[in-house]
């Protein structure tokens, strides 16, 4: 065997490597580690990972003609995909992965996708809370789109069994990891949509990682839901995890089994509910009428209401009372008007009997007077009347010689005719007339 | 009134129910009105009981086949 030296080692192994079909462009995925940029602009770092216990590491160079083309900002710990081409440095005996292409890979990259469609969607207000439907309180019939075997259709049934036994559900099998997971879930909301018996949708799927359940992380399923005209319960993974669907739809359940609880009352519960309600109504009603009841009946023990005279009784000593002291009262008003009455009429009297008296008095004196001053009184004292022409002579003067004249005397009347006069008048004898 | 409760659904009338159930627990309606809401609330409480009892169990699977979509039972494996 010829003795090598290292040069040539270095040489021939440069060589076998370039000659390599696979080293001459490769995609490799690792973690970045002793990331350093040197002076010249290059940057150099490790890419490592850890499969089945045993680390393993590369190194890598960017050269800084290529940086330009990379649009993920290397660090230490970043996951990464690489395409790359192996290299072999026959002065240093290393071998370098030479990069010309990078991305972020693995979790980081769905990551990085799922937090840009959040914001994206957010922005479009499709998470916002008044989006959300509620939920029907008793669904007449449930539709679930998750796989058709496997856990997760187990447990919501069971749940649903001890819940409420007698309820109605359709399952809508659905693919919920892979590349065809969306559109098998999209499809399912199709079908869900298109019928007129579902009140209510379940979108399950059990634990896994952030890969496993990044199907649901897919916009195509994030705007079938929002389009769905069925509410959409999301229950998907555990319950730290949380994807595009749990924000988009209308209720989300931490669990699949926490979403059976969420889509149907406990049955017991609302029986029991029921029965107490129908029985507090009744008690209540009841009550109600044995107050009223015994109200009643303390009235019609009054004694007014069992012996109406006694009303009349309290009345009538009422009216005893008033009256006794009515009767003197007026009584007593009777006797003053009786009195102040005849003392008017005593008075009345006095003042006509004084008028009286006095009238008659006047009178007695014009009859008195008159008597004395009557004719016939003269006549009855001896005197005669002289009358001629049934006129009275008063005066000497009247008469003529040979008047016919009447004498009227107390006892009758006689007549002469006149045969003298004599007037005293002039103290002489006047004519004496005689016939 | 019959033909109102009739179309109301589980909670509607659930929660009608216990409003007249409040009435009642006031204490302060006149006995024509508790006996008035007595009765309805009799009535909501068979109208609930009706529809929690016409809940029928089925448990089925939608099948896409060429021809279309059917619904066969479906069965927990």
């Amino acid at each position: 065997m010829a003795v090598l030296s290292v040069s040539e080692l270095n040489q021939k192994m440069r060589a076998a490597i370039s000659k390599a079909p696979f080293l001459s462009q490769l995609t490799i995925q690792g973690e970045i580690s002793n990331f350093r940029p040197s002076s010249s602009g290059h940057w150099f770092f490790t890419l490592k990972d850890q499969e089945k216990g045993n680390a393993s590491s590369v190194s890598c160079v960017l050269y800084k003609g290529s940086q330009r083309q990379i649009q993920v900002q290397p660090r230490d710990g970043l996951q990464v995909e690489l395409v790359a081409k192996g290299d072999f440095y026959t002065t240093t005996g290393e071998f370098k992965l030479v990069v010309s292409q990078m991305k972020e890979s693995g979790e980081g990259a769905l990551y990085a996708a799922f937090e840009a469609l959040k914001v994206k969607l957010a922005a479009e207000g499709l998470f916002a809370p008044e989006r959300k439907r509620k939920l029907p309180y008793l669904p007449k019939r449930i539709g679930v789109l998750t796989s058709a075997t496997g856990d997760v259709i187990r447990d919501i049934l069971n749940v649903l069994n001890r819940r409420f036994p007698n309820f109605n559900l359709l399952l809508i099998p659905c693919q919920v990891q892979g590349e065809k997971a969306p559109a098998s879930l999209i499809r399912g909301l199709e079908l869900a949509n298109r019928r007129a018996d579902l009140e209510v949708l379940i979108i399950a799927r059990g634990g896994g990682s952030f890969e496993d359940l990044n199907a649901f992380n897919d916009e195509g399923l994030a705007r079938a839901i929002v389009a769905s005209h069925i509410p959409v319960i999301s229950a998907v993974g555990h319950e730290t995890d949380y994807t595009i669907c749990d924000f988009v739809s209308d209720l989300r359940a931490p669990t699949p089994s926490a979403a059976a609880e969420l889509v149907l009352p406990e049955y017991e519960r609302l029986q029991l509910s029921l029965s107490s309600i129908r029985a507090e109504l009744k008690r209540r009603l009841e009550g109600m009428l044995r107050w009223n009841r015994e109200r009643l009946k303390h009235y019609a023990k009054s004694p007014y209401f069992k012996d109406p005279s006694f009303l009349l009784r309290d009345r009538a000593h009422s009216l005893d009372r008033l009256q006794d002291r009515l009767l003197p009262g007026l009584k007593q008003v009777r006797d003053l008007r009786h009195t102040h009455l005849q003392s008017l009429r005593q008075t009345l009297n006095n003042e006509m009997s004084q008028q009286l008296a006095r009238q008659k008095e006047r009178q007695m004196r014009a009859v008195t007077l008159l008597e004395a001053l009557s004719p016939l009184k003269v006549l009855s004292r001896g005197y005669t009347m002289v009358k001629k022409a049934d006129s009275v002579v008063g005066r000497l003067g009247d008469l003529k010689l040979g008047d016919l004249v009447q004498l009227q005397f107390n006892e009758g009347e006689a007549s002469a005719r006149i045969e003298k006069i004599r007037s005293r008048e002039n103290g002489q004898e006047d004519q004496e007339f005689e016939l | 009134m019959d033909k109102k409760i009739k179309n109301l659904s589980f909670e509607e009338a659930l929660t009608a129910l216990e409003g007249e159930l409040r009435t009642l627990e006031s204490g302060k309606a006149s006995l024509e009105a508790s006996i008035e809401a007595f009765t309805k609330g009799t009535e909501l409480a068979a109208h609930c009981q009706m529809k929690l009892n016409e809940a029928e169990k089925k448990i089925q699977q939608l099948i896409e086949t060429a021809d279309g979509v059917e619904q066969v039972p479906f069965d927990v494996q």
